[in-house]
């Protein structure tokens, strides 16, 4: 039985939310949740790796905004005030579904009560650092870090300017040196947006390789002899690997894919819609506005109401279950890949790290379990990260990918469309802005209060690059609130620019900005000084 | 409460309410528009009512004045291997383009063309896409032979005596798509070729928040 080659890669990122103007802020609650259902139960999930001593290998690009907010010391002090919240709530539950008619719900309340209540001590164990947990199993050998760029800018888009696109990649690796205290070895491009020459940036920032969707590898200069199972030199020694189409389709899938299996939780009934206004009202939005709560009691059952009781066992089972044909189905793909390739296949299987845990529920148990079963003897599949890949495989065929991303149609319409095109003006000129700022201001003897206003127009101008904000124009989510994002990051671009011509900064407002927008405090506007 | 931060001066203390109207008299004075209209201190003097300023700054937003940039310029991007997407601004600055853009529609969006590896690096190839909306939309969408692999466009007038009078004119642009997938299924192994199309990543509702796809 030939051996095949398994990269799994999660790729984790939020936007910046960050609002110290205001006492809480709704979509604050992205990262609560992410770190409740996501990040958490990750960390426990390679925290029982260890212990069983279970020699697995997975990649967790982690993106600087994250980075930024997991280390933020507001963000974590109002988390550990959001889970006493949650666990206030499902002690009230344990009591509520102690009535005869409630009484289906409550051993699922206690399932709860227990579940915040170990995610509070897991962050209180990892001091509030969740960065901690990664780097503890970094340094085991087993999970593999990399970057992302700096503010999840959608890179083929910002290409008007090759310096927004270098500073992209280099605050990125610099942010997470700085925060994880070693190098990168390789970059997940945000939306695995890649076009022809951003190789030459990566290089420059030393990394290594980066992924691409499936057709970036397909369609390269040069048929991919070994099509996505092996990667490409871009012919400056950046390796670019290809996603799989099929790996991606039996987990991403909402029809084919496992998460959509009737014994799983059903993410879309939640106490917080479900009960009375009176009671659930102080644990949403505002005290009436319904929003979830992350207290779920049904499984997604089928397309038929009623929505039957969820059932945790059972649905541990059906993740253990789902492991081991997802690795069946990987060792059937190696076997028949083996008879056409001249290498050792390698799938690569990127995810977005918060499918698992938030939309699926069961993702860290599923995760969990195909890296215990790849780490048995009795399959020919093994999991490796691209850097132990191209440790044990020398040459490679060099060819240039075609540009792609992995969102809808594959390509940039999804980031440039008839909901958000009108952004890019805006943000090419302020871009533009920057530059000039800087070459104007180069060779001048600056003082610190300048240098600080300098500093910070770049980072409003980083802020308002974020691929989040047309992704969300686009999906019609959170809309205002990306549309106030942009334009306000634009907005405190422009008043910096202005009162540094005008040379009438108000240290005030720039102090006032700079907790607001409180990232990258090792920026340098030089590095918008326009290079060859 | 107040914040802290790595460099900020220490000696300044802030309250959640005096960030909040920092941040919001920022973003009232500072929104980004291609051509900024700052106002000026005299108005803020004279905005003693919230009414007032409430009227002022949709006045700003409805009213901006022209744009401030100093050249017109032209700008295409790529979408996908079919279309581009193209945006521009134009000023003023003498007879012609004024008259342009108050007959919209008599200006053409020139989109050239060029494919070095078949020796064709002048950019001789071309497609005119008339501009109708000009005045309400300054961008557009369109079409393109995607044989081609390198594209710069102008904005102008065609002329009666077939002439083109551009007055906006973009860089080029490197189109970053390839379309090889038919030499593919030819020459490769049909086992390394992808087995189906990938799922979207949108079809399980992805997004940065999940709250409103609950019970929407």
């Amino acid at each position: 039985m030939k051996t095949g080659y398994l990269s799994l890669i999660l790729h984790a990122h939020l936007p910046y939310v960050h609002h110290p103007e205001h006492e809480s802020f709704f979509e604050e609650n992205w990262l609560f949740e992410a770190m409740t259902e996501c990040y958490i139960p990750l960390i426990n999930a390679l925290d029982r790796l260890q212990r069983d001593n279970i020699p697995y290998r997975l990649t967790l690009s982690l993106s600087p905004p994250l980075i930024t907010m997991l280390r933020d010391e507001l963000l974590q002090v109002r988390y550990v005030k959001h889970l006493h919240k949650l666990i206030e709530l499902a002690e009230k539950e344990t009591q509520r579904t102690e009535t005869e008619t409630n009484s289906p719900f409550n051993p699922l309340a206690h399932y709860y009560l227990a579940l915040f209540q170990n995610t509070l001590a897991v962050y209180q164990q990892y001091q509030g650092d969740l960065l901690q947990a990664f780097i503890k199993h970094h340094n085991t050998g087993r999970l593999e870090l990399i970057t992302c760029a700096a503010t999840h800018g959608f890179l083929p888009l910002l290409n008007v300017s090759k310096t927004a696109v270098r500073n992209q990649i280099n605050l990125g690796v610099q942010t997470f040196k700085t925060h994880l205290g070693f190098a990168p070895p390789g970059i997940w491009l945000p939306e695995c947006a890649y076009y022809p020459g951003i190789e030459s940036h990566l290089a420059e920032a030393d990394l290594k390789y980066f992924f691409v969707d499936s057709h970036g590898i397909m369609d390269a200069t040069t048929v991919p002899v070994n099509g996505v199972y092996a990667p490409l030199n871009c012919g400056n020694g950046v390796m670019a690997f290809g996603r799989d189409t099929e790996s991606s389709k039996q987990v991403w899938s909402s029809h084919e894919g496992y998460p959509g299996d009737y014994d799983y939780r059903e993410y879309y009934k939640d106490i917080g819609f479900d009960l009375d206004l009176d009671y659930i009202a102080p644990y949403i939005l505002d005290n009436h506005i319904r929003i979830n709560t992350g207290i779920k009691y049904f499984r997604v059952t089928g397309n038929d109401d009623p929505k039957q009781l969820y059932c945790p066992e059972k649905a541990l089972e059906k993740a253990q279950q789902h492991a081991q044909d997802f690795i069946n189905k990987q060792q059937q793909h190696i076997e028949v890949l083996n008879t056409s390739m001249d290498r050792t296949p390698i799938i690569v299987a990127p995810y977005d790290a918060e499918l698992f845990g938030h939309w699926w529920f069961e993702g860290p148990q599923w995760l969990e379990q195909v890296l215990r079963i790849t780490s048995t003897d009795n399959n020919n599949v093994k999991t490796v990260t691209c850097s132990d890949y191209l440790a044990v495989q020398k040459n490679h065929q060099i060819a240039t990918p075609s540009a792609s991303t992995w969102g809808d149609q594959g390509y940039y319409s999804y980031w440039l469309n008839e909901t958000n095109a009108w952004i890019y003006p805006f943000l090419h000129q302020a871009e533009t802005d920057m530059e000039r700022l800087a070459l104007d201001l180069h060779g001048l003897m600056l003082t610190a209060l300048q240098v600080r206003a300098l500093n910070q127009a770049a980072r409003s101008l980083l802020l308002a690059q974020a691929s989040d904000w047309p992704f969300i124009m686009k999906a019609g989510t959170t809309t205002e609130y990306a549309h106030k994002r942009i334009t306000d990051h634009l907005a405190r671009f422009n008043y910096l620019q202005d009162a540094l011509r005008k040379n009438n900064i108000n240290e005030r407002y720039l102090t006032a900005l700079e907790m607001m927008d409180n990232i990258f405090p090792d920026i340098d506007y030089r590095d918008y000084y326009p290079k060859p | 409460m107040t914040f802290s931060h790595l460099k900020h001066d220490q000696t300044i203390q802030l309250s959640t309410p005096e960030l909040f109207e920092i941040s919001h008299t920022i973003s009232r004075d500072f929104a980004p528009k291609l051509s900024p209209a700052k106002p000026d201190a005299e108005t803020k003097a004279s905005t003693l009512s919230q009414e007032l300023l409430n009227i002022s700054e949709m006045i700003s937003a409805d009213f901006a004045p022209k744009i401030t940039a100093t050249t017109s310029h032209l700008m295409l991007l790529p979408i996908d291997p079919e279309h581009i997407h193209a945006y521009w601004h134009l000023i003023d600055d003498n007879e012609s383009t004024t008259h342009h853009r108050n007959d919209a529609s008599a200006l053409n969006l020139r989109i050239y063309s060029s494919n070095p590896s078949l020796d064709n690096t002048d950019f001789t190839q071309w497609i005119d896409v008339p501009i109708e909306t000009i005045n309400s939309e300054p961008s557009f969408q369109c079409a393109i032979d995607h044989t081609y692999n390198a594209y710069c466009g102008s904005l102008g007038q065609q002329e009666a005596d077939k002439n083109f009078i551009p007055v906006a004119h973009s860089k080029e642009m490197q189109f970053p798509f390839t379309k090889t997938r038919v030499a593919i299924s030819e020459d490769m192994p049909s086992l390394l070729a992808p087995q189906s199309s990938l799922p979207t990543l949108h079809v399980f509702n992805k997004s940065a928040s999940g709250q409103h796809h609950n019970h929407s």
